[in-house]
């Protein structure tokens, strides 16, 4: 920062400085690398990915719109005010909700998928699927199964709750030209004429069209346009029959393990590592990393970190480190699986190692903008007994 | 690749390279696309750092930034740097999101509304300084805070910076001391 053109006092030191360490952060590269997985495709295929849009907005609006309003009331006929809590206050100025009116309701056995389910007017439909997932169905509603035997909401609304899946193992259901993936949730799905609507309850969802993808969060809400019915395209997203214990066979179920290459899995294991899961989360980055591409890639360099932050298990992070730089030599993240070895070893005192580990990173990347803090940390551990 | 530009941060150099690159993007070509974005990832990346998205928001925010590049590169009409059109992409979408983040802070406040958390800072940011520095940033007002953030960390020109912004130069000049002085301020009274 070159402002003051009399001499700078400590603060205005202190200002620069740092205004000059945010000109060199480097920020998260493994964050660049799976924005990276995620808009690769983009100059291959005509559809653009998915947006998704929060719920709370317009809901949230409105409440505080008659808060204010009641807050101006209250405040302008202060002899009326009642000794409510503002709580108390905002719930009674809400809409009371109808009762529910009493409607027939189907059950559907697991594992009949033969014919689609319909609902007509005032009529709703439990449908029990297999591995204990269900999908209530509201009135006017079909749910049939496409090609690959998955629930497809034709038309309606339906509401789906699906159990935790297995690492790996993935709960699909199509509406339209999409394809919603989960791991474990609740989420309603809404097709009509032109539109495909999701909101998600729980957990983490992902809509697919093509090889583009938008992940929702519990409150989100999500729509895109229906342009035709045909069943989405999942050639990219070939099935992994087999390589899960829960993993059902088209044959027996409607609801198809998938698989996407494309960055889901690494996306599901960051959610399991937040959701202090780190055993799915290597699992799932463990089988990730089977694969190919810039996912495979993150999902091995990943590893490491789950291993070593996740399951204090800074040896096998090393190991998992070294690993990557044996498959992915030259890989985008190398530098940072190199960086990551050095600040492991250091942890566990191998001190020897570290400062060897340290030196070579320091010839490899001589211009590398980490070079400072691996001199730093050299330095250290030179002097470390 | 890149240059040194009078604040001492390093951008893509412009010219005759973008405008090839973007051509090249525009018929398809993959590895063009990657190129773009390694060379502009960076800059995104600190840019919505910078003007205050918080860490778990920043992934997404770059793949808007990216997205809406990608969509908009038809209409790039190299009319501007291809620096100065990206920032001006990831200033419209940083502002966006700023709106929507006060907006989420004041509903938090309503009684019946669920208290939003903290963000967590960026675990690959250890240095304390850095999440002070963006604590005083937070002060500035949005137009102000871009501004210093264009200027004095992602080193923009005053014009550049005026183009990002769609605002006279002079305003640049403006809004650019009364945010330093500003940011002077703030730091003096935490120094209290």
């Amino acid at each position: 920062m070159k402002w003051p053109t009399r001499k700078m006092d400590d603060m205005e030191r202190w200002l620069s400085e740092t205004i000059e360490a945010a000109r060199r952060r480097v920020g998260d590269e493994v964050a660049r690398r799976r924005v990276w997985a995620r808009i690769e495709g983009l100059p291959s295929g005509k559809d653009l990915p998915l947006r998704r849009t929060r719920t709370w907005a317009l809901p949230a609006l409105a409440g505080a719109s008659v808060a204010v309003g009641v807050v101006a009331i209250l405040w302008m006929v202060p002899a009326a005010r009642p000794i409510h809590s503002p709580a108390k206050l905002a719930v009674s100025s809400v809409a009371p909700v109808s009762p529910p009116s009493p409607v027939a309701s189907k059950v559907v056995p697991q594992g009949a998928p033969a014919a689609p389910v319909r609902t007509g007017q005032g009529e709703n439909a439990r449908v029990a699927l297999v591995g204990g997932a269900a999908v209530e169905l509201d009135a006017n509603s079909v749910l049939g199964w496409d090609a690959e035997r998955r629930p497809a909401v034709e038309r309606g609304q339906a509401r789906f709750e699906v159990p935790h899946q297995a690492p790996g193992a993935r709960f699909a259901v199509s509406a339209g030209p999409y394809v919603i993936a989960v791991v474990g949730t609740k989420f309603r799905v809404g097709v009509s004429d032109d539109r495909v609507s999701v909101e998600v309850e729980q957990g983490v969802v992902e809509v697919w069209r093509g090889a583009r993808s938008v992940r929702l969060v519990a409150g989100d809400s999500w729509a895109g346009p229906m342009r035709g019915l045909a069943p989405p395209a999942v050639e990219h997203r070939p099935s992994l029959a087999g390589a899960s214990s829960r993993h059902a066979s088209p044959a027996d179920s409607p609801a198809s393990v998938e698989n996407d290459p494309t960055g889901m899995e690494l996306t599901e294991a960051r959610s399991a590592l937040k959701d202090g899961r780190p055993e799915d989360a290597l699992a799932m980055l463990s089988h990730c990393a089977k694969g190919a591409g810039p996912a495979a890639e993150n999902a091995a360099y990943e590893m490491g970190r789950v291993l070593r932050d996740g399951l204090r298990r800074p040896r096998a992070a090393i190991a998992a480190w070294g690993a990557y730089r044996t498959r992915f030599p030259d890989g985008l993240l190398r530098a940072e699986a190199d960086l990551s070895i050095v600040e492991t070893l250091a942890r566990v005192g191998d001190n020897a190692a570290a400062l060897a580990e340290a030196q070579a990173f320091l010839a490899r990347y001589p211009n590398s903008e980490r070079r400072d803090e691996v001199a730093q940390l050299a330095a250290r551990v030179r002097g470390a007994p | 690749m890149h240059q040194q530009n009078p604040a001492g941060s390093q951008r893509p150099r412009p010219g005759a390279e973008d405008q090839a690159l973007v051509a090249r993007v525009r018929s398809g070509d993959a590895l063009a696309w990657r190129t773009l974005y390694e060379r502009y990832a960076q800059p995104v990346f600190r840019f919505v750092s910078a003007f205050g998205v918080p860490p778990d928001e920043r992934e997404d925010a770059a793949q808007d930034v990216f997205v809406a590049v990608y969509r908009g590169l038809k209409q790039f009409r190299g009319e501007a740097q291809l620096s100065t059109w990206i920032y001006r992409i990831a200033a419209r979408h940083a502002s966006h999101l700023g709106r929507r983040r006060r907006m989420r802070s004041f509903l938090s406040l309503l009684p019946w509304h669920d208290v939003e958390p903290e963000p967590q800072p960026d675990p690959a940011e250890k240095a304390s300084e850095l999440r002070l520095l963006d604590s005083l940033l937070s002060k500035l007002s949005p137009k102000k805070r871009m501004v210093l953030v264009l200027f004095e960390i992602e080193g923009l020109g005053v014009n550049e910076i005026a183009s990002v912004m769609g605002c006279p130069p002079n305003t640049v000049w403006s809004r650019l001391r009364h945010a330093r002085a500003e940011l002077v301020k703030a730091a003096r009274r935490i120094e209290r």
